[in-house]
């Protein structure tokens, strides 16, 4: 079966580069965008595991606490170093901040600040470390700096705290530190560092290292039941459970799209395999009539797509890791400034392996069904030509076309059900997602199903050119493949029709949310408003002490976020404000809102958390705390996004009796009478208190915000690319083989007069046909499939956004992919315009 | 003794609606050896004759029977086995593979049969049907005449008893068509394979032991 299997399918893909070419990057496309997901993971866990590392040294093991800033009560190191097994424990303050170049130069640098004692020697050896030097140490001090970062930083270069600026003139430098944490790290002591990042009394991790001959196993449980389970034992090269928000939304949409890329690959290459098997149906048919066996005919056939699958997913591998940039581009700035560690695209053979085999596995199973048809073909049937096409009959789908519609319509069904009442019951997330990947895979394939049916009454259009009907009706008496090209030419454009609403939908949505909550107020900060909640680099006590006396302020309303839990799917973010206005209130889902039962002890949920604790008005919730699991009366759920949706809104004095004073990320200014908002942002701006003092009213905070979530939408643009390829890809191998396939027809157009230039016209119709149909039916599709999401993303987020259909992206998409179809059809158009007459009228 | 024998076959095909009777009730014997050449307008049923006797289709009633084997009663593997083993098909259209060389046509059978070496067979056979030369050639260099050579010398490969060949000098030349003619009679007369040959040409039918006339789907000795 082998030699047979090389002389009829592999020798046949040799002559004909072109259909290998288009069928390898039907499949290379699909593959790169499911297998960016992985790289993007996999990236995420290697970039971790690889900080881990580099911190950590020898230590196999890290304790860390129940928050995620200072979460480590600091007599926990007695208990660990009482622990049977500890070689040595080195306690950490670990903080995210930022560093400058000067007081006033706008760019961030992100640094990670380290505060140790002169148990660090057990680690990088000793080094005359001398702990009374340490204790006696002055906050102005300047820290130990990783050579690097000090060139970077200049002589000018200064270090944010949350009580002010460091600066770094002047300070020691070392080599050594170069190699953690891409060299941007500063090393301070311990007391030092609790001091200036807000940690009195409590630390971020104890790295732990096992005495010899101590497993780590061993010991990681021991000092799990040791340090209590408020308190976590991970290992060094663990994801810091904080950066797990940043995949917590991306991986769930992105995946659902995803599966839809490798849907339409995997219809490409069946579609690839279907018309190769059918021109060679006559081939076929005589090796059947040679004796040939089943399984040769079968074999050759699966081992040809397999081949092509292999190769395609191998170069999907590789388009996973160009895809996967802007991606992890896009996480990278998240997880900097979350938990300080930058994220790159890491290059391993795992995603060509996996490629290859996924690619090899969705080529065999596309082509098995084209595989068995040929294996059942009538030889004798074929070389009588009893067995031709019956090329008159044009089969309108109808039927198929309104049962996807339906089956859509009904998905869309199960995303509303799925995000009723707050989706706060277990089973409405998965079902939600299902309900998104269905009404996803229904309207495509209804846009396609209808496009048919939309050409067959185009058709019937007068004042067309023979070039234009004949298009049409080529189109239309195919409906099988129309329906592939409509179904890939629409999926680029609903994309970015859903991208483009999703973003006015969440600029509209964080315009209303940060409009009606800060309105009257301005908020004060020294970094960005988004995803910045977790760095060091607070509003500093006297900064809020100038600000408590700057003319035109009535009051100053402290903030404070802690983001407890240190497992990944257990985090939850406790907040509070101080003198929370009425307008905070959000629309609540479950029991009260009442802000004035927030200072009786009483905290709101947000969905998630209710959904994964089960907790409803009067619940009971169990908060990690540095001195241990705390209880909380729940008042109710209401539609708090923050944290995913696992935010606890609590009073400031509650929030700091559980987790100690917490500094601010940011504070709210109420203007005294008569000073407007805009006013007094202008005037604090002014004054230059703090170089970095932000000061923005409602409006200039959420165009702010606003612009920072847009550039989050990269990697769905490079999706959206993705995804013209495909369709680009799509067209041009259709069009190119049904023109094989076709010939004799094409040939005796040309021999009863048709013109070469009009034949290359008729392709050229069909490729602009599909793409305006395409481009019709996407409104409908398109819309369809922007309420599917809109109603589950709350659900994976947090935050509900109004629906905002931005209609005119449908047809500025429309025109460039119909003009990347065209593209795809002036080959097939060229070839059909020289066909050879006499040849193809002669053919068997 | 009759190597291939049909008893009352009958055969219909559905075109649309239509029902169309193909043979009707059709007998036909033929010996080891022996040459019978088929004749009758075009529709007649002569290929589907041919189709049935070579195991390719189905009768809708009767018996097809190869050396007293029912060929109805065989799987679709085991009739493909007796294509590759014991019948050599010759068509009027070549029905060379295009991508394949000469020689690739030509051992195809062996092939499809999983042997691993057929360069003696095959060359001796390229030899004799005078194509040597172009072994390494494709279907598409090749004339008309060379092609149903080279067709020949496959239907050849595998010695097979039973020689089907569907018009084989339909697409030639008179010239051309008489040497191929020549070919299969000493196919017929030096190995003893039976020869089943459809045909219009009446020049080439005379050269057959016996000549059948096909009309309607039923069969006459002319």
């Amino acid at each position: 079966m082998t030699r047979a299997a090389r002389l009829l399918n592999l020798r046949r893909m040799r002559r004909q580069p072109l259909r290998v070419v288009l069928a390898v990057l039907a499949v290379g496309a699909g593959i790169s965008l499911a297998m960016a997901i992985f790289v993007v993971s996999a990236s995420m866990s290697s970039s971790f595991a690889k900080f881990g590392r580099s911190i950590a040294g020898p230590a196999p093991l890290r304790i860390v606490g129940a928050a995620s800033r200072g979460g480590l009560d600091q007599r926990v190191l007695d208990t660990v170093d009482r622990t049977p097994g500890v070689a040595a424990a080195v306690p950490v303050v670990q903080a995210v901040t930022y560093g400058h170049t000067s007081p006033t130069s706008k760019q961030d640098i992100g640094v990670l600040a380290l505060g140790v004692d002169c148990r660090i020697e057990a680690f990088v050896g000793r080094f005359g470390c001398d702990p009374q030097a340490l204790a006696s140490a002055s906050d102005s001090t300047a820290p130990l700096v990783a050579s690097s970062l000090a060139r970077r930083l200049g002589p000018q270069g200064e270090i944010r705290t949350d009580v002010g600026p460091v600066p770094i003139a002047g300070a020691p430098t070392q080599a050594r530190l170069d190699g953690i944490a891409g060299g941007r790290i500063a090393v301070f002591p311990l007391p030092v560092a609790q001091r200036l990042f807000a940690r009195p009394g409590a630390l971020d991790v104890i790295y732990v290292k096992p005495a010899p001959g101590v497993s780590v196993d061993v010991l990681r449980a021991r000092l799990t039941k040791a340090v209590g389970g408020w308190n976590g034992v991970l290992r060094s090269t663990d994801a810091p459970p904080a950066a797990s928000l940043a995949l917590g939304a991306f991986l769930p949409i992105f995946g659902m799209l995803s599966i839809f890329a490798i849907a339409i690959a995997a219809v490409l290459v069946y579609d690839t395999v279907s018309l190769s098997v059918e021109e060679r149906r006559h081939d076929l048919a005589v090796v059947g009539a040679l004796g040939g066996r089943s399984r040769t005919i079968i074999g050759g056939t699966m081992l040809e797509t397999g081949v092509l699958g292999l190769v395609g997913g191998i170069l999907g591998g590789a388009g996973a890791l160009f895809l996967a940039r802007p991606i992890t581009a896009s996480m990278s700035s998240f997880t900097t400034r979350f938990v300080g560690i930058p994220v790159t695209v890491q290059t391993t053979p795992t995603p060509f392996v996996l490629g290859a085999v996924l690619g090899t596995l969705i080529a065999a199973a596309a082509a098995w069904w084209p595989a068995r048809r040929a294996m059942r073909m009538d030889v004798a049937a074929e070389l009588s030509n009893r067995q031709m096409r019956d090329e008159t009959a044009a089969p309108v789908r109808l039927k198929r076309a309104i049962a996807f519609t339906v089956l859509a319509c009904g998905a869309l069904g199960v995303c509303w059900l799925a995000q009723r009442n707050g989706a706060l019951a277990p089973w409405q997330p998965i079902a939600g997602q299902l309900g998104v990947a269905l009404a996803s895979t229904c309207f495509i394939v209804a846009c396609g199903a209808w496009a048919p049916i939309v050409l067959r009454a185009a058709g019937r259009m007068r004042r067309q050119t023979a070039a234009t009907r004949l298009g049409l009706a080529n189109l239309v008496r195919d409906p099988g493949r129309t329906a592939t090209m409509a179904a890939a030419v629409g999926a680029p454009i609903a994309t970015a029709f859903i991208i483009v609403s999703f973003v006015a939908s969440i600029h509209d949505g964080v315009v209303h949310g940060i409009t009606r909550g800060y309105t009257g107020q301005v908020r004060v900060a020294t970094v960005d408003p988004n995803n910045t909640a977790n760095l060091d680099s607070m509003v500093s006590p006297q900064v809020i002490a100038r600000l408590r006396s700057f003319p035109g302020v009535a009051r100053v309303d402290r903030t404070a976020f802690v983001l407890t839990g240190h497992e990944t799917k257990k985090l939850v973010g406790v907040k509070a404000i101080e003198h929370p206005e009425p307008q905070w209130r959000l629309p609540v889902l479950n029991g009260t809102g009442d802000l004035g039962r927030l200072q009786q002890g009483e905290v709101m949920v947000g969905p998630g958390v209710a959904r994964r604790l089960h907790l409803r008005a009067g619940s009971t919730l169990q908060l990690d705390t540095p001195r241990g699991f705390a209880p909380v009366r729940v008042q109710g759920v209401w539609q708090d996004g923050d944290t995913n949706g696992q935010a606890v809104t609590t009073s400031m004095a509650q929030l700091e009796s559980l987790y100690g004073p917490q500094p601010s990320p940011e504070v709210l200014l109420k203007p005294a009478p008569g000073v407007s908002p805009a006013a007094l942002a202008a005037a604090v701006r002014r004054a230059g208190i703090d170089p970095r003092l932000q000061a923005q009213t409602a409006p200039e905070l959420a165009t702010r915000i606003s612009r920072s979530i847009n550039a989050q939408f990269a990697s769905f643009w490079a999706l959206q690319r993705g995804l013209l390829l495909v369709a680009f890809v799509a067209v041009l191998s259709t069009l190119l083989l049904v023109a094989v396939q076709r010939r004799r027809e094409l040939a005796l157009l040309a021999a009863v007069g048709m013109a070469p230039g009009e034949l290359g016209r008729m392709v050229v119709a069909e490729g602009v046909a599909i793409g305006v149909v395409g481009t019709v039916l996407v409104t409908g599709s398109g819309t369809g499939m922007y309420f599917a999401l809109n109603q589950v993303v709350p659900i994976l987020v947090g935050f509900k956004d109004p629906v905002r259909l931005v209609l005119p992206a449908i047809p500025l998409w429309g025109v460039v992919a119909t003009v990347v179809v065209v593209a795809a059809a002036l080959l097939p158009a060229w070839r059909t315009a020289h066909v050879e007459v006499v040849e193809n009228l002669q053919y068997e | 003794m009759s190597l291939l024998r049909l008893e009352g076959i009958r055969k219909g095909f559905r075109r649309g609606r239509e029902e169309v009777v193909a043979l009707d009730g059709v007998d036909l014997c033929l010996d080891a050896g022996g040459f019978t050449a088929l004749v009758g307008p075009s529709g007649s049923g002569k290929s589907t004759l041919l189709h049935l006797s070579g195991g390719l289709d189905k009768p809708d009633a009767g018996r097809i029977l190869l050396d007293d084997r029912d060929l109805s009663t065989l799987s679709a593997g085991d009739r493909a086995q007796l294509r590759r083993r014991r019948i050599g098909f010759v068509f009027q259209f070549f029905h060379l593979i295009p991508t394949l060389t000469v020689a690739e046509n030509v051992e195809l059978p062996l092939v499809l049969d999983g042997a691993r070496k057929t360069n003696g067979r095959v060359g001796e056979l390229l030899d004799r049907v005078g194509l040597a030369h172009r072994a390494d050639h494709l279907p598409g260099e090749l004339s008309g005449g060379e092609m149903q050579r080279a067709a020949i010398a496959r239907a050849l490969v595998a010695r097979p008893q039973l020689l089907l060949a569907d018009e084989p000098t339909g697409n030639l030349d008179s010239a051309t068509g008489g040497e191929i003619l020549d070919l299969l009679c000493q196919q017929v007369s030096e190995e003893g394979t039976a020869l089943l040959m459809v045909t219009h040409d009446v020049s080439a039918a005379r050269k057959a032991k016996q000549v059948l006339h096909l009309r309607d789907g039923r069969l006459a000795e002319k």
